[in-house]
């Protein structure tokens, strides 16, 4: 296929230049002015409408924690003990979940989705596209990530059972004598020298091969909690959520974290924090930590991502920064930008286009390609 | 006095749109006019440039009501909770009310949750004034019942009802054969009849749903909005059906009710199977079928800051916006009885007046300066 007169913002640098996109097997193969269709080739003019790449969810429960979950289906969050290291979201995950259409919805095509927010270790995200003929083919990693939960939602859900974690030391405690046991058995594994099979300890030892963690935290001391064991253990980490992270801005800058903002939309940082607010929207603009953002939909439906997207402006976030916090920014932490986030040649065809400005309320995707096919 | 000039006025009344001065004194609106001169006292607020609305009219939320992290709205220790008030339980100290504020809100209706069958009373009330009391439009404005799954859920888990809709019309049609006999006794007594009324705290306080006020019915389903309205013809209450979910499959049902009708809250994801059938194309379909109805934000289920993003997702989806404006001002204040105070810029009604930078329906609008009951309480986007 062929996209002509694209008004394109490519996020790799380009901002509303006319160009033209082609597109060959599922990849973006060339990007010019003025292309000539070749013969057979679909041609899409999009008449200097704005084109985007696919948005990318940092942080979604979509496909697990389903639409219309509350009798049946509730499937994001395993229950009996805190530590869920051998959880696969991939194994959960429930292709036809209207949740996806909503992610569609709001134009994001590629998303980590993963368990919910009831244990300190969840399991594992599965990194999926939004559309596709089939499951196989929607999904980029099976296993993308860690999440680590340091919020309240494990305490209330144990700590009310009069089990541990209770108290925010616990969190601290249970989550670094997982990590312990996992650096010995990956360590004796290294030297030849393995202990006995643990399926817990065996899954959980990847992250000392680099795979990625996610640690939602929402209140100051626990983003410092997470920092601190991220760096204990020397790990490849996010943190997530993070809307105290407004007030620390220093320690986050100097300690370099990745943060994936979570929604600033509603109070939804609840009694943990009173930073997540639009106020503090515009405060991006020139924060001192490097950031991209993330839905944790349901919390933040795959509906409204696009409309909380025109209220990030409203409220006065850049519209540069929105479109790459949801694009390149979330791919880059979730290290998937070799594939998605932006409009480039060898990249997937994850693309949008829209019929009128992305951060505007009332703009459709009139087109929308995942993987170069039309999806809708 | 305040005299705000150049108006671009979305009055919702009976002026329409165009372009006028208005003046207010004290807590009301005195005079609408092309051309009104200052004279006096008065405070001038140029509006040129400016889109001016009534405040906006939020007919159903929980503001105040969760703020602190509890819970203060539902009373699950049995589904009939007769002679409870929102009024004793909300915080309108809360932030919740200042929120509202900023994004052009100016009264609301606060009401009990929906895990109860009968929840208690809602009240009406303003976002800001000089004393918590001097806000309040009315303490109580009606009750608030609840159908469906909510009620359903809290009991059944107990072995209790209702398990069942059956069981939960019974239960409330129950209430509403006793509280009819109770006043009809109540009404004798009154006249002097010797029948051995005795005073009933709880059915004393259920009789005002005889008494003109809205009853408030959270009804989702179809089945469930179909049984609201067929127990309120029954026992002839003033019925607004809250939230109306799955209104679109049964529009010539509620046109042919012709009752109150608040949609929402829509924009965003279903926890239950009672939003199944949840569109956003519900207010445009409405509209078609010449309803008059509320759209809610239900708020704190979605944030006050969503309130107009959540209707002007619907007019992309077809609502008219003549129509989206009438449901977040005039039509709101109608469901819940306090039209004759606000929902429009009309002489005589209180001076709730916002002023925006543009359409409020448009994506970059912002209130920037909000009269509250005659007062300025809002300015350059502040709280004063």
């Amino acid at each position: 296929m062929l996209i002509k007169n694209a008004s394109l913002y490519d996020m790799a640098g380009l901002w509303g230049e006319k160009r033209d996109i082609r597109v060959e097997d599922g990849k973006i193969v060339k990007i010019g002015e003025g292309l000539r269709a070749k013969k057979d080739e679909e041609v899409f003019d999009a008449k200097g409408r704005p084109v985007t790449p696919g948005f990318v969810d940092a942080g979604s429960s979509a496909g697990i924690a389903v639409q219309i979950h509350r009798f049946d289906r509730q499937e994001a969050n395993e229950q009996g003990s805190p530590i869920q290291s051998q959880m696969r979201a991939l194994d959960a995950f429930y292709m036809f979940d209207e949740g996806i259409e909503q992610m569609r919805e709001s134009g994001v095509t590629s998303m980590l989705s993963g368990p919910g927010n009831d244990n300190l270790i969840g399991g594992t995200y599965v990194v999926v596209k939004t559309g596709g003929k089939s499951f196989s083919s929607m999904v980029i990693k099976e296993e993308a990530a860690f999440k680590f939960v340091l919020t309240n939602a494990p305490r209330k859900n144990y700590g009310g059972k009069q089990k541990s974690p209770q108290t925010r030391m616990a969190t601290g405690a249970m989550i670094r004598g997982e990590l312990f046991k996992a650096k010995a058995y990956y360590d004796a594994k290294a030297s030849g020298k393995p202990q006995p099979f643990d399926m817990k300890t065996e899954m959980l030892a990847r992250v000392f091969d680099g795979m990625l963690c996610k640690f939602y935290a929402i209140s100051e001391n626990d983003i410092r909690l997470a920092v601190r064991i991220a760096e204990e253990f020397g790990l490849n980490y996010t943190v997530d959520m993070a809307q105290d992270a407004f007030k620390m801005q220093d320690f986050l800058a100097e300690h370099n974290v990745r943060v994936c903002m979570g929604s600033l939309y509603g109070n939804t940082g609840g009694q943990e924090s009173d930073e997540g607010k639009l106020d503090n929207a515009s405060k991006l603009n020139d924060a001192r930590f490097d950031w991209c953002m993330e839905s944790n939909h349901p919390m933040l439906n795959g509906q409204v991502i696009q409309p909380y997207m025109c209220l990030l402006r409203k409220w006065g976030l850049q519209p540069e920064k929105i479109l790459k916090a949801w694009t390149i920014k979330a791919a880059e932490f979730a290290g998937i930008a070799d594939r998605v986030g932006s409009i480039e040649p060898g990249k997937d065809a994850d693309i949008l286009v829209w019929s009128g400005d992305p951060l505007d309320y009332y703009s459709n995707i009139d087109l929308m390609l995942i993987d170069g096919e039309k999806i809708g | 006095m305040i005299l705000l000039k150049n108006c671009d006025l979305i009055s919702m009344g009976p002026l329409g749109h165009g372009k006028y001065d208005v003046l207010i004194e004290g807590s009301k609106i005195k005079d609408i006019a092309p051309q009104i001169d200052a004279a006096g006292d008065v405070r001038l607020i140029d509006c040129e440039g400016k889109v001016v609305t009534p405040g906006l009219v939020e007919a159903h939320c929980h503001l105040g009501g969760m703020s602190d992290g509890g819970s203060h709205i539902n009373e699950i220790t049995g589904p009939i909770q007769l002679g409870l008030r929102a009024c004793d339980a909300i915080d309108l100290d809360s932030d919740d009310f200042k929120r509202a504020l900023r994004h052009g809100v100016t009264s609301m209706a606060v009401c009990p949750g929906s895990s109860n069958l009968i929840g208690g009373t809602y009240m009406t009330v303003k976002s800001a004034g000089d004393s918590r009391e001097s806000r309040i439009i009315r303490a109580e404005n009606g009750y608030k019942m609840a159908l469906g799954e909510n009620p359903k859920m809290n009991y059944s888990k107990r072995n209790q009802s209702p398990a069942t809709r059956m069981g939960a019309t019974a239960l409330m049609r129950e209430q509403f054969f006793k509280v009819k006999n109770y006043r009809e006794k109540y009404l004798a007594h009154e006249a002097g009849e010797d029948n051995g009324w005795k005073y009933d705290f709880g059915l004393h306080s259920l009789m005002m749903i005889f008494d003109d006020t809205v009853t408030k019915i959270h009804a989702h389903s179809a089945e469930d909005i179909l049984a609201a309205i067929r127990m309120a013809k029954e026992f002839g209450l003033k019925l607004s059906v809250e939230h109306c979910t799955a209104g679109w499959q049964i529009v010539d049902d509620l046109k042919e009710a012709g009752f109150r009708y608040i949609f929402g809250p829509s924009l965003g994801g279903k926890s239950k199977n009672e939003l199944a059938d949840k569109s956003l194309e519900t207010p445009a379909i409405m509209e078609k079928a010449g309803l008059r109805f509320a759209i809610t934000t239900d708020s704190g289920v979605i944030p006050m800051e969503g309130m107009l993003t959540q209707v002007a997702v619907h007019v992309k989806h077809g609502l008219s916006r003549p129509k989206a404006m009438k449901s977040i001002t005039i039509d709101a204040a109608w469901c819940v009885d306090i039209d004759d105070r606000v929902g429009s810029v009309e002489v005589g009604k209180d001076a709730d007046i916002v002023i925006w930078n543009m359409h409020p329906l448009e994506t970059m609008a912002k209130a920037e300066t909000v009269i509250v009951d005659g007062v300025v309480r809002l300015e350059n986007g502040e709280v004063l």
